[in-house]
């Protein structure tokens, strides 16, 4: 059979299109969900001039950001911006990255305007980030989707990293709802800086100190008075309502059901360096709906999750005047209490014979998938020894004290039955199928 | 696919226009002043439907006429190794149909669409009663009398794209009405209207833009009766406010809006615009000049509701256009002989130097840092576009520009290695 001339041409231009369209459909198919879906280890490749990845690695402490390209399962990025980010895990070995899609070009990744590469580099077991946002989700919270990588810097190994899913406007139109997301109409987003050790005292009429503490993260060029006020006003309003009122004049200006579960949660599992951490108020954002609505804490950087295996189910809660305050209304008491029983219940739900609940469970799966990995991390600071010896350690956590947690709530609960809830001691319990 | 089928549908159209090449001639509009000139005869002999003389679909009626316009443009972008593109980029630019009549001799209407923009389709939806030559009145929604280059038609754009200060500062659409004509025979043209926001280019899907503008323009031909070499020079001015509630403000995009140089800072109180303008041709050579400024208030926006200093956009450009071959510049160029007729059709050279500023209007040794107040650093874009374009008919029309781009601060460049990028555009152009 002969084609005529304008029947090859055609011809050709469909096969063209047919080509192009295969191999524009992988690209195409990915989502969000793709990239956070932790039941596989992600790879991402970062492409960057060598001399800006030595000179981000030389000065770790600053900002400075970085061309580079991004490339995930064949979706490219191009002249994104990276730097180094973090604050006890800063450093110029395996650098902790903040990845801005939109730092030069206007674009996003997947609908993302950012990533952050977590090093995981004051966990030895890189799990404890992981496992803390899945138990926040679980529990009803808002929470960071986050899912373990490898990292390749032009096409080298640079070790095991967590993709954390930022707390910034595209996650505030995800959890809540397109229209608090609006750059002009959305609600206020507040990174809350550690400084020093506060627990949310008073600290007067002057909007400066606030200013100082609570970093807006939407909204950020917005009048003075409609930024920083209304921090103000929940400061003096948690520092001086009478207890009478306090759940119906704080609960105004903040939703204090939310924030007694997000206490409760990190409680539960053991959080040191939370709301109510070891060095003071860490690791948290406050969101104040555009309607009026109670603002809302939101947790974050959780790798200091469950570290406190012995902490009483009341540690510290006396060091925050607003978790004193709040401890103090009966029923926001008791929504604690019964939070703390139905997280332990969570975390050790779906235990089969051998005694694995959900969450450990789930950090076994974790760590038999990152565990060649690790091994194999060039920069990792810690050998595959303290990794595994760390699992163990962890495993025994989340074997132990969900029980004890349980156990002391419902002590309080029910105070007529007799309960005997000793702190858990430490257990070291082997990870199963934990190879290199 | 969409962009392999948009080529191939913009390639069909070439096609078509080739063939109503024969229509005859097209005066060209002279943005929102021009408009009146170019509306479609009312000398209509008989009803029905027929081809103008100017090559558009015409339903004349007893008592006026209805025309059917268009126009089809597609661009190809060359990849930018700096801006880290490595393909060419195509992409339909504009897919305009447009409807305008006369009615009873005094009445001009025009309706326009562009397909394939979610986000206000509509451009032009206006009414303008001519009640003498120096005394008219529009109504509805059309383009705010600010800025030559705002005003000037897509067609008759000598380059790819509108200069920077033409396409961010200068408001664009919105709905109102407005008193036009000319007077002191026909060298003195001016425009006075009330807006009910103040135009789309001040807004976004999410930002909404000034609201309650006021808007005046003045044009002046001074020597417009000598019939000398400076019988086409004119100057111009123009201002218009609104009113700004607690909303983000403007936003610097480089020229092919990839990159933001200046990010959006909330405002509140008056926005200003003030706008100047001088142009000049004679034959096939002409220039344009023009200089506009936008200032936002920032009222109470500071400490202790104090205000914060005005937020300020500067744009200027120059530009220069020659005919090389031969033809007078009148808008578009009608080519003399057309490639399809006699010759190879007409070229033409251009060039425009602008830049785009914008800057925090503040007394630096004022400025006292404070944890409390996110004050954005200036920048600028400065952009040099070197153009030839090829006129193959009075419908066709294929233009090349390099762009070379370049912005101050390169860490908010889309090039952020150095800040400079070139790139080149052609645009393949049919207008009905």
């Amino acid at each position: 059979m002969t084609l005529s001339r304008p029947h090859r041409a055609w011809l050709a231009q469909t096969l063209v299109c047919v080509l192009v369209s295969a191999a524009a459909a992988p690209a195409l198919a990915q989502t969000q969900a793709d990239l956070f879906n932790d039941t596989t280890v992600q790879d991402i490749q970062l492409t960057v001039s060598s001399r800006d990845w030595e000179a981000l690695k030389a000065h770790p402490d600053e900002n400075t950001y970085y061309a580079a390209d991004l490339r995930w399962r064949g979706v490219t990025v191009r002249n994104v911006g990276i730097r180094s980010r973090g604050a006890g895990s800063r450093n110029g070995v395996k650098p902790g990255l903040r990845v801005d899609m939109n730092r030069y070009v206007d674009q996003s990744f997947l609908g993302l305007r950012a990533l952050i590469l977590d090093n995981a580099y004051t966990d030895p077991s890189a799990l404890r980030e992981v496992l803390a946002m899945k138990t926040f989700a679980r529990a009803g919270l808002p929470a960071p989707r986050e899912a373990h990588a490898r990292l390749f810097v032009n096409n080298e190994y640079a070790g095991v990293y967590v993709i954390v899913e930022p707390v910034d406007r595209t996650f505030i139109s995800r959890v809540f709802g397109a229209a608090e997301g609006n750059v002009e109409n959305g609600g206020y987003l507040y990174e809350y800086s550690w400084l020093r050790e506060y627990g949310f005292e008073y600290l007067g009429p002057s909007l400066d100190l606030y200013a100082e503490m609570f970093a807006p993260k939407t909204r950020e060029t917005d009048a003075v008075s409609r930024l920083y006020q209304p921090l103000e006003a929940l400061t003096r309003a948690i520092n001086e309502t009478p207890p009478d009122e306090f759940e119906r004049s704080v609960g105004a200006l903040l939703d204090l059901p939310a924030f007694v579960k997000l206490l409760a949660v990190q409680r539960a599992s053991g959080e040191i360096d939370g709301f109510i951490g070891n060095w003071g108020m860490s690791n948290f954002y406050l969101y104040r709906f555009r309607d009026g609505r109670p603002a809302q804490v939101l947790p974050w950087d959780a790798d200091h999750s469950f570290w406190g295996l012995d902490d009483p189910i009341d540690y510290r809660l006396d060091t925050n005047v607003l978790t004193r305050s709040v401890m103090a209304v009966p029923d926001l008491r008791r929504l604690y209490l019964e939070t703390l029983v139905s997280v332990s219940t969570l975390v050790a739900g779906g235990a089969g014979a051998d005694g694995r609940g959900w969450l450990e469970q789930e950090a076994d799966r974790l760590a038999a998938a990152i565990a060649p990995f690790v091994a194999a991390d060039p920069v990792t600071p810690f050998t595959f020894e303290e990794f595994d010896g760390n699992v163990r350690g962890l495993r025994g956590l989340l074997r132990t004290r969900p029980p004890y947690v349980a156990c002391a709530a419902q002590a309080i609960l029910d105070p007529e039955t007799p309960r005997s809830c000793p702190l858990p001691a430490p257990v070291d319990i082997p990870a199963p199928m934990l190879t290199r | 696919m969409r962009r392999l089928g948009a080529s191939v549908a913009l390639c069909g159209a070439l096609m078509c226009g080739g063939v109503r090449e024969s229509h005859g001639q097209e005066s060209v509009p002279q943005g929102a002043a021009g408009d009146v000139a170019s509306r479609p005869s009312d000398k209509g002999p008989d009803s029905g439907f027929r081809i103008s003389e100017r090559g558009r679909p015409t339903l004349q009626l007893p008592f006026g006429e209805i025309q059917v316009r268009g126009r089809l443009a597609g661009t190809v972008q060359s990849p930018t190794h700096d801006r880290g593109t490595t393909l060419p980029d195509p992409g339909w630019q504009t897919r305009r149909l447009q409807i305008e009549g006369t009615l009873f001799k005094r009445l001009d209407f025009e309706v326009s669409r562009e397909f394939g923009e979610a986000l206000e389709p509509e451009r032009d939806l206006f009414a303008n009663l001519r009640v003498r030559r120096a005394f008219e009145v529009r109504a509805g929604q059309f383009k705010m009398p600010f800025g030559r280059d705002a005003l000037t038609g897509g067609a008759n754009l000598d380059f790819v794209y509108r200069s920077l200060a033409g396409r961010l500062l200068a408001p664009g659409r919105d709905l109102g009405v407005m008193a036009h004509g000319r007077v002191a025979g026909r060298r003195v043209l001016y425009q006075a209207g009330y807006f009910q926001k103040d135009g789309d280019n001040a807004r976004t899907a999410q930002t909404r833009g000034g609201t309650d503008a006021f808007a005046g323009r003045l044009v002046v031909t001074p020597l417009a009766a000598s019939g000398g070499a400076l019988a086409g020079l004119q100057f111009g001015a123009a201002l218009v406010t609104s009113q700004l509630d607690d909303q983000l403000g403007l936003r610097g995009r480089t020229v092919f809006g990839e990159g933001v140089f200046f990010d959006r800072v909330f405002v509140n109180g008056q926005r200003l615009r003030r706008g100047l303008e001088a142009a000049w041709g004679l034959g096939p050579v002409s220039l344009t000049w023009e200089h506009m400024k936008v200032s936002d208030q920032r009222t109470g926006m500071g400490a202790g509701d104090g205000d914060l200093p005005d937020v300020a956009a500067t744009g200027w450009y120059v530009a220069g256009t020659w005919v090389l071959t031969g033809e007078s510049k009148d808008g578009r160029v009608d080519p003399e002989r057309s490639l399809f007729g006699d010759g190879y059709g007409a070229l033409e050279l251009t060039a425009r130097l602008e830049r785009l500023a914008f800057e925090v209007e503040a007394d630096p040794a004022g400025l006292v840092p404070s944890p409390l107040i996110t004050t954005p650093a200036a920048n600028a874009d400065r952009v040099f576009t070197l153009g030839l374009s090829w006129y193959l008919n009075r419908y066709l029309k294929i233009t090349g520009n390099a762009v070379f781009e370049s912005v101050t601060d390169p860490e908010r460049s889309p090039a952020p290695q150095g800040g400079s990028f070139p790139t080149a555009v052609v645009q393949f152009q049919f207008v009905l």
